[in-house]
């Protein structure tokens, strides 16, 4: 009896302390994400103030987006971006995919591959803006121009969406394929019927990831794209040699909302597809 | 038509298939991981290659001579200067990584231990919705709170709690903190998260029956099963801030970085030597500090399910 009270009581405390560590947890979470969301929120707040980007908050005006909008230089700086990004994305996908895929089996250089996914990350964006510069402009001789961002981009994309398509892949996805195989179905079959479907979620991720990835990245094209500026370098020298526009800020909230909606139903997607 | 052929022709081989260790699973293996490593061979490391050979170029002109010379790296790189802002760079990069470690691993606890997984999933995306917008954009959004006439110095101001606005706001240090932390903190805290996720309930339920409190139960069986996840963030943080171009420019007092410095080099002149001598100076720095953390820590740990 007397055991069973204490151990009771230090159940009891053991559970107040838990109690009171994770609301210190939700507040730090809470906090947290609102340092996160705090740039986010000063860039669509500042970007309908009619004061500009200076407090206090003077009246709400839309200045900031006409200007936006009427910015040809931008606009099509935007469009540029979004094209490179779907290409890249597309090259990504079927590369990082079937790269995933392979690592379904022991196969030689699966180290080595490994290791220039790690070297594709760790390498600075400026050491190999200048490399890719030299090598693809200087040396092969190619001209400048949107296109020759590509496999630069891709070299950028590649090594995450292998490594959210490798983390995401189904544990029993090996089983099912089997399985497949033993009842029969050839290769393609399997291919089409049994692994494809299931890793389509995951493969739905990277290529999301892979575009966000790209329309943002601007220091490994930098040298490369010549005068066909995509929106973040024509973002990157505007702010550097101007002091920041209200017009920036109206672009990154737009940017915000895209990108929020595209996340919601990629999710939506990948939720539906988990719950088949 | 030719599925009949295919099926008789795969059924033979299809037992040891699986083993992924017969003729056929290698092949298909290489079918698939070739034109990825192909694709890295031809565009990072020719160019990475290239990068080291311009190093050892000369340079008269504002044109590349190719001649071999050291002075990029005897002139440049390791001169006084220079070696200074690596030094400072270095510094910066190994402040904000345990920085970012410091604010990171609770937002990782948090979601893997109170709340549930979807929920953690899901709060975790929730956070990663400000990458999506430009960094330079996020970046310039500290402007309007924490300048001079910014949010902060205004309500401290109206507040009466200062007389004057708080200059350390913006352009110094504090205000690269701000950024990088805002920058790298999910990138810390998602694979600690993947990390603490992989860790067996029942060991800390086995601790907790063995009398550990929460503290030794953290110190003895969380704390080191999240390593590698810590490692993994570790390498982001540092890798991240080092090659940072966007927050030294917009967010510091003016000091400079490498990547700064190598910036300047091909705008001003197009000295590709010098660039190209401090980038791979810099590339050296990455990797050591790479070797030194899969030296201590197994970050494929990460992987095994």
């Amino acid at each position: 009896m007397a055991t069973q009270q204490r151990t009771d009581r230090s159940f009891l405390s053991g559970l107040t302390e838990r109690v009171t560590l994770k609301r210190a947890l939700v507040v730090y979470f809470g906090i947290g994400a609102l340092y996160i969301y705090a740039p986010i929120i000063s860039l669509i707040v500042f970007s309908f103030n009619e004061g500009g980007i200076t407090a206090p908050f003077a009246g709400v005006t839309f200045e900031a987006y006409a200007e936006l909008f009427s910015n040809e230089a931008v606009r099509e700086s935007i469009v540029r971006s979004l094209q490179l990004a779907l290409v890249v994305t597309v090259i990504t996908t079927v590369l990082g995919t079937a790269a995933g895929l392979a690592y379904r089996y022991d196969f030689w250089g699966q180290r080595g591959l490994l290791y220039l996914i790690i070297l594709g990350i760790i390498t600075p964006g400026v050491t190999y803006g200048i490399g890719s510069r030299l090598f693809l402009a200087e040396l092969l001789g190619f001209s400048r121009g949107l296109w020759l961002a590509i496999p630069v981009h891709v070299v950028w994309t590649l090594p995450f969406a292998v490594i959210v398509i490798l983390a995401g892949f189904p544990p029993n996805l090996k089983q099912n394929e089997e399985a497949a195989q033993v009842m029969g179905a050839s290769t393609l079959t399997t291919y089409k019927e049994v692994v494809l479907p299931q890793v389509l979620p995951t493969v739905l991720g990277a290529a999301v990831f892979a575009f966000t990835l790209s329309y943002n990245e601007a220091e490994r094209g930098l040298l490369l794209v010549g005068q066909e500026t995509t929106m973040p370098i024509q973002v990157f020298s505007a702010a550097a040699s101007d002091r920041p526009e209200p017009e920036l800020f109206a672009l990154g909230s737009v940017t915000t909302v895209f990108s929020t909606l595209l996340l919601v139903i990629a999710g939506l997607i990948v939720l539906r597809a988990v719950r088949k | 038509m030719s599925t009949e052929t295919e099926s008789n022709e795969s059924s033979p081989t299809a037992g040891s298939r699986f083993s992924g260790e017969s003729w056929f699973g290698l092949q298909e293996a290489h079918l698939l991981s070739v034109p990825t490593i192909v694709w890295f061979l031809v565009f990072l490391i020719a160019p990475l290659g290239v990068v080291v050979v311009y190093s050892f170029m000369s340079y008269s002109n504002f044109n590349v001579v190719f001649e071999f010379t050291l002075d990029p790296w005897t002139e440049v790189v390791f001169s006084g200067t220079v070696l200074q802002v690596f030094a400072r760079t270095l510094v910066v990069a190994l402040a904000v990584t345990v920085i970012t470690l410091i604010f990171g691993y609770p937002l990782a606890y948090f979601l893997r231990f109170y709340t549930g997984e979807i929920t953690g999933i899901i709060l975790l995306l929730f956070l990663v919705v400000p990458f999506w917008t430009s960094g330079t954009i996020r970046t310039l959004g500290w402007f309007p709170i924490l300048g001079t006439n910014g949010a902060i110095n205004y309500t401290l101001l109206s507040l009466g709690l200062t007389s004057s606005p708080v200059e350390w706001l913006l352009f110094s240090p504090f205000s690269q903190i701000v950024g990088y932390l805002q920058n790298f903190i999910v990138f810390m805290a998602a694979p600690i998260y993947i990390s603490l996720s992989q860790i067996d309930k029942d060991l800390l339920d086995a601790s907790n029956t063995l009398r550990g409190g929460p503290l030794e139960t953290f110190r003895n069986v969380t704390l080191p099963l999240s390593v590698p996840g810590v490692a993994i963030g570790c390498l982001f943080t540092f890798v991240l801030s080092v090659g940072n171009l966007t927050i030294p420019q917009f967010l510091s007092g003016g000091e400079r970085t490498v990547s700064m410095l190598i910036n300047e080099e091909v705008s001003r002149g197009l000295q590709y030597p010098n660039a190209s001598a401090m980038s791979v100076a810099l590339l050296v720095v990455i990797f050591v500090f790479v070797f030194a953390l899969l030296r201590f820590v197994d970050i494929t740990d990460i992987a095994q399910t």
